[in-house]
């Protein structure tokens, strides 16, 4: 009688143990999965490498999108994320679908003369540049690219590209 | 005759000592529990431990894909000099820049241009004909003085019987 109760006994320690170090693992796998990736960084870069290469291709411009004279189209000014087969809808969280997550900022500049802005196309809340110049955690993340294009008729331009990304209500 | 006084005191010895083997057992297995437990919830912030962000594989991939540099580069070979002649094609004849070819070079690849994360950039010849001295100083870059593969990347365009333009662009 003794050994069966010791035997029941034995059997619930298993069952406790058993529970313990499931419960261990659950906890674990939550503690490390449940942090947040933060992939900001990446985002806006390519972010910055898809509009750079819906703007120039094989060296030259896009004419379609970018007249001879260094304006951007209307066309690419109505269907931006379309052309560029972007797509900058958020899901539902924290009021995100309210308030932009992006900020897009293409300055088109004359090459020849250092600092001529000839056309500017931006999308988003331009808010979020505010933020670039402060250093801190739970900021927006901006990267700012330029590159040099040329047109078919050789004309030179240096394109700048702003990229912004919020969502910090996620990456804090 | 069964010596009842004597059986069970060997009976609480033997449960004592069981009980503290169990015991004992259950300490350990909670032990490693905890450190597992520790160390995955210090996972996350191993990062802030190195004082460094940790090298996600796919963020060194987008680091080599630097699209927005290797266009300047293409779109300068394919800018056409004063007398209407293609850089590409100035290039492949001469081997050097002259002097249209190397300041256009000097200005595109700079730092304002091609960004701050590329403090040193150099642009030029290789020869593969040429070996060792294979990288061809010049007047608008000098010589390739910094071209650590862990700290550099490159674009190159292949000219003709061995020769590359080569633009080396290091962080």
């Amino acid at each position: 009688m003794m050994y069966k109760h010791g035997g029941k006994l034995i059997s619930v320690y298993w069952f406790f143990i058993i529970f313990i170090v499931a419960a261990g693992i659950i906890y674990m796998v939550l503690s490390f999965y449940n942090k947040p990736y933060d992939v900001r960084n990446m985002e806006v870069e390519l972010l910055i490498v898809k509009i750079s290469d819906c703007l120039s291709y094989g060296g030259y411009l896009n004419d379609s999108l970018i007249n001879s004279g260094g304006h951007f189209s209307e066309e690419f000014k109505e269907n931006f994320e379309k052309i560029c087969s972007l797509n900058f809808s958020v899901e539902d969280f924290s009021n995100w679908k309210e308030n932009d997550q992006f900020y897009l900022k293409i300055d088109l500049f004359n090459f020849d003369i250092i600092g001529e802005k000839i056309d500017s196309f931006e999308q988003g809340d331009r808010g979020l540049t505010t933020f670039c110049d402060l250093e801190g955690e739970y900021l927006p993340v901006c990267s700012k690219r330029s590159f040099y294009a040329l047109d078919k008729n050789n004309t030179k331009y240096q394109i700048e590209i702003l990229s912004i990304i919020k969502k910090t209500e996620k990456n804090a | 005759m069964l010596n009842l006084k004597r059986f069970f005191k060997i009976k609480r010895d033997g449960q004592t000592g069981e009980t503290l083997t169990w015991f004992i057992a259950t300490v350990i297995i909670i032990s490693i529990l905890l450190i597992f437990i520790f160390i995955s919830n210090a996972g996350g912030y191993i990062q802030d431990f190195m004082g460094k962000e940790l090298d996600y594989s796919v963020m060194s991939k987008v680091r080599l894909m630097d699209t927005p540099n290797s266009k300047s580069f293409y779109a300068y070979t394919l800018t056409k000099d004063p007398e209407g002649k293609k850089i590409f094609k100035e290039l492949s004849d001469s081997k050097n820049f002259n002097e249209f070819t190397g300041s256009l070079a000097k200005e595109i690849f700079n730092e304002t241009l091609i960004g701050e994360n590329y403090p040193y950039t150099w642009a030029g010849i290789f020869s593969r004909n040429a070996y060792p001295n294979s990288l061809k100083a010049n007047a608008f870059f000098g010589v390739l003085s910094n071209s650590d593969s862990n700290k550099c990347d490159r674009d190159s365009i292949y000219l003709s019987n061995g020769v590359y333009f080569v633009r080396v662009f290091c962080s």
